[in-house]
């Protein structure tokens, strides 16, 4: 009772001091937090995009097809396969893919790019490519075909106008077909709007020799962090010779850039938390060794070790609860608009690369435990063991000295 | 009948080490009975500090030893002897030493906190030794904004509370004007007869010296002097 | 004999040490704040200096150069009919006057190529092997042979794509390409040789072939850049304006131009410097002011005596203000040989390869080195001192304007 009152009167015998104290506290805490809670924010719509534009939460393939795509490295039977998947609990949709490079003409050019057999229904489950389309309509009959904005524009083709594709089929032959455009997307991403045509699966399969089998399905799942269980109930129904995939497998440079992005955060973040500790630890220091004859009074007076060390604590604790709470209020005040309205990436001038890392236009930061803990733990560890080491100096001084200090 | 409470034999205190050794006491051997008023007198210097704070545990004669009770401080733990200082002795200052945040009441309160009294019993504690030493009016005030005889008054509640055996008080007159010595000096006799406390004070004060009933002259760290005033 | 400002300066300076001296714990932490502060902040920016100078290493050594060369209109549409004549006695006199490492002309233009089962497209790169010591080329390490001059009709690609053709060194490969007359032409190359590249992007996507022996087939004398590198990091001030006087018909584009992505990173670097060197030093403040307002409030009775008997207090306030600024300038120089030791202790970079794919995706060097750039050592000292005298002047003249019965009672 009385090491909590006079721990907070303590403090306030030097207001100006403390206000400063609390203020380096509630700082750090508030830049670690608004900074985490950008980076967790921007985190998951970038997985989220990278799995809607590219390769789904999971996704299934021939087992050496990712290392080296060929024509006829297939998952067989696929249909029967693609029935079975949609029991898995966890698991929203699947979507079959057939894939190969093809390249394109017309009159007076010729474009490589990649030839990808769709299911158009199923597509749309998984992928945000159907829905950023921008003329036309997605793939509405078997001989139709969807194109990015640049490719269209390099081969200089409108809608309705006639694509010829060219590339070997399954058999070594040669595997041409000539489907009519139909659709047109702007994904924002330039390697996507540069290099992918969409025509549906059926039509592929018949062109390439492939019948039944395809290149991937692709799956979404209801909670992408229960990925790994979900992986696994996959695992048991695959058919020989083919592999369950997750994202940071098929994508290692976004689970990659994501780590990168914690560890040089980290790092900033860490030299902050160190800066501000010692900054709070000289005022430690000045405010303990001031009161060297006080502590020697309550020595006398028969108060013991660990009860002055609990009133340093006390003070401490409190110092950093003010300030964790300050800087808590702050970023939880300024988050919540923030959060609503989310920043345009337009206004930091990043939006025309936001495509490119599979960013969205807004980005919304995102608070959760984590964010709002670290920082306060990370000053609390810091602060904690910055005022044991004050004290621990002050019971070094001899009562009869400490008796005798003079301020 | 007369009991020896604290005893030193042969004590010396060395402060420094070779070069810078000053040695503040010199084989002092002496005992303080049971109800005495001691004043421990001599020039600046000579060693009433160091002494004073040997007898109440605050500190380790260099050679020799210190007996409470029969028992010698020096093989007490720190822990122990936070404990005897807590629970027999009382310690008065020159310079007060009162929490400075802390009321008047709530000085004196801190160390019934410390010796373990619950809420009610260190309320009505207090209460009866501010009343006694005539603070009552003063209770609720900061230690910081009261007067001088004051303060070194609620610093005698503080060491009174605790109702020790022996009350030490090192130079309480220094920062006092004459009054308010006189007055301090009859509190200090009221409790030594009253309570029963046994009272060494150190002093250059002739005034202190005459309350006292018993004066140990010290110079250059040795006893010169040890008399009775009657 | 001493000049009486000098014998003052002197006197503050020598009690401004010995008040130092006195308070040594708290000013030993002060100073540790200040040596992590400066420390924090050259190190981290010499690692984003390195990262951003490699970044552009990487572009301009990518077969891009500080600067390149276009007909207007062929970045639109890179095609052999959009190219320009080389003439390579006016590129010379145009150039000489440059501090240039060395220029290349290049055939750079979209290519299909074919193997017996497969189909990639490739960007198909006419080069003279000889002009290639100011790029990538001249170190890529090659399995099999590289082109020996600007005729030789083989073909160079990377592993990646190798693999993908399913090919082997040697064998053939046909390219299908347009030709001076927009027309879709095949031609077979030889393997000649194999490289690999720190980017997968480029194994997969760029062949090399002789310029000479590229012209001839597309039935053009013609190239589409010419591309120089300077022998400085960056472009040298007016660099650009320079060429662009010098070659009026052609389109002039910097590194900058050639990625967007990349000239947005490199301002931004630019941007991050400041602010992480603004957050550091903020948090910096507050601790200092501590310190100081404590060091003002310890004398306050000196403060108040001084004023009472109508003495100058600023005697006191100078004292404060040196301190300040000495533990600051300490603090500076522990912090620049600390900074120093710690880049020393990285060396030759830190090693970000595993984390390769991200890496590359962010443009990034799989080893990052530190780079000191002076223009920031001299900001941090400006900021040192800038923030030696804000910390230290506030307490002192809320000091000044203290009520003397005040100070004298505290
Ligand atoms: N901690 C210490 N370290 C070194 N020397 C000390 C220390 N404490 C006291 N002394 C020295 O020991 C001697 C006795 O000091 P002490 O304080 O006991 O004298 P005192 O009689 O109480 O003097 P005063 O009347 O001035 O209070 C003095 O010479 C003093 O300088
Ligand atoms: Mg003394």
């Amino acid at each position: 009772m009385f090491t909590l009152t006079i721990a907070w009167r303590n403090l306030w015998r030097n207001k100006r001091r403390t206000i400063l104290t609390c203020s380096a506290i509630a700082f750090a805490t508030v830049l670690i937090q608004l900074g985490m809670s950008f980076q967790v924010g921007s985190y998951g719509p970038m997985i989220e995009g990278a799995t809607r534009f590219g390769s789904g939460h999971l996704q299934i393939q021939h087992q050496d097809y990712k290392d080296e795509p060929k024509l006829e490295r297939t998952i067989p039977n696929s249909k029967y396969l693609l029935t079975n998947l949609t029991i898995i609990p966890n698991v929203t949709a699947v979507a079959p893919r057939s894939e190969s490079f093809a390249l394109l003409n017309n009159e007076e050019k010729s474009y490589g790019a990649m030839i990808i057999g769709v299911d158009a229904l199923s597509e749309f489950e998984v992928s945000y490519l159907p829905r950023n389309i921008s003329e036309g309509e997605y793939l509405p009959t078997s001989d139709s075909a969807y194109t990015g904005t640049i490719l269209a524009k390099n081969l200089g083709l409108k809608l309705g106008d006639e694509i010829v594709l060219l590339s070997h089929d399954n058999l070594g032959g040669i595997a041409a077909s000539v489907p009519i455009l139909t659709g047109i997307f702007t994904s924002g991403n330039d390697q996507l709007d540069r290099s992918l045509v969409q025509i549906p699966i059926e039509t592929f399969n018949d062109i390439y020799q492939l019948e039944d089998d395809v290149h991937r399905i692709v799956i979404m799942v209801e909670n992408p962090l229960d990925l790994d269980s979900t992986k696994k109930m996959i695992g048991r129904i695959l058919p020989p010779s083919t592999r369950v995939y997750d994202w940071r497998e098929l994508m290692p440079e976004i689970s990659q850039n994501i780590r990168l992005d914690k560890i040089s955060n980290g790092i900033i973040y860490g030299t902050l938390t160190i800066i501000v500790v010692l900054s709070i630890a000289n005022t430690f220091v000045m405010s303990i060794f001031e009161r060297t004859r006080e502590f020697g009074t309550l020595r006398a007076l028969g108060m013991k070790n660990f009860a002055l060390f609990r009133m340093f604590l006390t003070e401490s604790i409190i110092l950093w609860l003010l300030g964790v709470s300050i800087g808590i209020t702050v970023t939880i005040l300024g988050n919540v608009p923030l959060a609503h309205y989310g920043i345009a990436l337009s206004s930091l001038g990043v939006d025309q690369f936001a495509g490119q890392f599979y960013l969205p236009d807004r980005l919304h930061p995102h608070i959760d435990i984590n964010v709002l803990l670290v920082a306060p733990l990370a000053l609390g560890v810091g602060i904690c063991t910055t005022s044991m080491f004050a004290a621990a100096r002050m019971y070094r001084i001899s009562l009869t000295k400490a008796l005798r200090f003079k301020e | 009948m007369a009991t020896e409470i604290l005893t030193l034999t042969n004590v010396s205190r060395i402060y420094g080490k070779e070069a810078t050794k000053v040695l503040a006491l010199t084989d002092v051997s002496l005992s303080i009975t049971k109800g005495e008023f001691v004043s421990i007198v001599g020039p600046s210097g000579c060693g009433k500090s160091t002494l004073l704070n040997l007898m109440g545990a605050l500190d380790q004669p260099t050679r020799g030893a210190v007996h409470f009770d029969g028992n010698s401080l020096g093989e007490m733990s720190r822990g122990e002897l936070t404990d005897l200082r807590l629970q027999k002795f009382g310690f008065v200052f020159q310079a007060f030493n009162l929490l400075p945040v802390l009321t008047a009441a709530e000085n004196v309160q801190f160390v019934l906190q410390l010796l373990g009294f619950s809420r009610r019993e260190r309320q009505s504690k207090t209460t009866e030794v501010l009343d006694a030493l005539g603070l009552a009016d003063v209770a609720d005030r900061p230690a910081t904004e009261l007067s001088g005889g004051q303060q070194q008054r609620v610093a005698i509640a503080r060491a009174l509370v605790g109702e020790p055996v022996l009350l030490f008080a090192d130079e309480p007159s220094a920062n006092l004007d004459s009054t308010a010595t006189r007055e301090l000096c009859e509190l200090l006799r009221q409790i030594n007869t009253d309570r029963g406390i046994t009272i060494v004070t150190a002093t250059h004060d002739p005034l202190v010296m005459g309350y006292t009933n018993r004066s140990i002259s010290l110079e250059d760290g040795r006893v010169v002097e040890d008399k009775s005033n009657p | 004999m001493k000049h009486p400002l000098l014998s003052r300066v002197s006197l503050i300076y020598s009690l401004s040490v010995r008040n130092l001296w006195r308070q040594r714990r708290r000013n030993t932490i002060l100073l540790v704040s200040v040596i992590c502060a400066i420390t924090g902040v050259v190190v981290l920016n010499s690692l984003i200096r390195g990262m951003q100078l490699q970044m552009v290493d990487q572009v301009v050594y990518n077969l891009n150069g500080h600067i390149t060369l276009h007909a207007p209109d062929y970045r639109s549409d890179p095609a052999i009919t959009r190219a320009f004549i080389e003439d390579s006695n006016e590129f010379e006199r145009k150039l000489e006057s440059l501090n240039l490492a060395g220029w290349a002309t290049r055939i750079k233009i979209p290519a299909v190529v074919m193997s017996e089962r497969e189909t990639r497209g490739v960007q198909i790169v006419g080069i003279d092997p000889v002009q290639e010591h100011i790029s990538i080329v001249a170190d890529l390490p090659i399995e099999g042979t590289f082109l020996v001059d600007s005729a030789d009709n083989r073909i160079v690609l990377g592993r990646a794509l190798l693999t993908q053709l399913r090919t082997k060194i040697g064998h053939r490969i046909v390219l299908v390409m347009q030709d001076i007359n927009s027309k879709s032409i095949e031609v077979g190359f030889q393997i000649a040789g194999v490289y690999d590249s720190d980017s997968e992007g480029m194994e997969k996507h760029v062949v090399f072939v002789g310029k000479d022996a590229l012209q001839q087939f597309l039935g053009s004398e013609s190239i589409t850049e010419l591309s120089l590198r300077f022998n400085t990091r960056l472009i040298p001030p007016n660099g650009l304006e320079t060429i662009s006087h010098a070659f009026p018909n052609l389109e002039v584009v910097d590194w900058k131009n050639i990625d967007p992505i990349l000239a947005f990173m490199y301002e931004s670097v630019n941007a991050m410097v400041y602010v992480w060197l603004a957050i550091v030093f903020t948090a910096l403040v507050f601790g200092l002011m501590n310190s100081f307002i404590t060091a003002v409030l310890e004398r306050t009775q000196e403060i108040g005596l001084c004023k009472s008997m109508g003495m100058k207090s600023s005697l006191v306030l100078y004292q404060v203000v040196t301190e300040s600024l000495i533990i600051m300038f300490l603090g500076l120089i522990g912090g620049l040989l600390l900074s120093w030791g710690v880049l020393q202790l990285l060396g030759d970079g830190i090693d970000l390869s595993a984390f390769a794919a991200g890496v590359e995706m962010l443009n990034l060097a799989p080893k990052i080195r530190p780079a000191i750039v002076w223009q920031d050592i001299n900001i941090v000292i400006v900021a040192t001192v800038f923030l030696a005298l804000v910390a230290s002047l506030y307490p002192a003249i809320r000091a000044v304007r203290l009520d003397p019965l005040v100070a004298l009672r505290d």
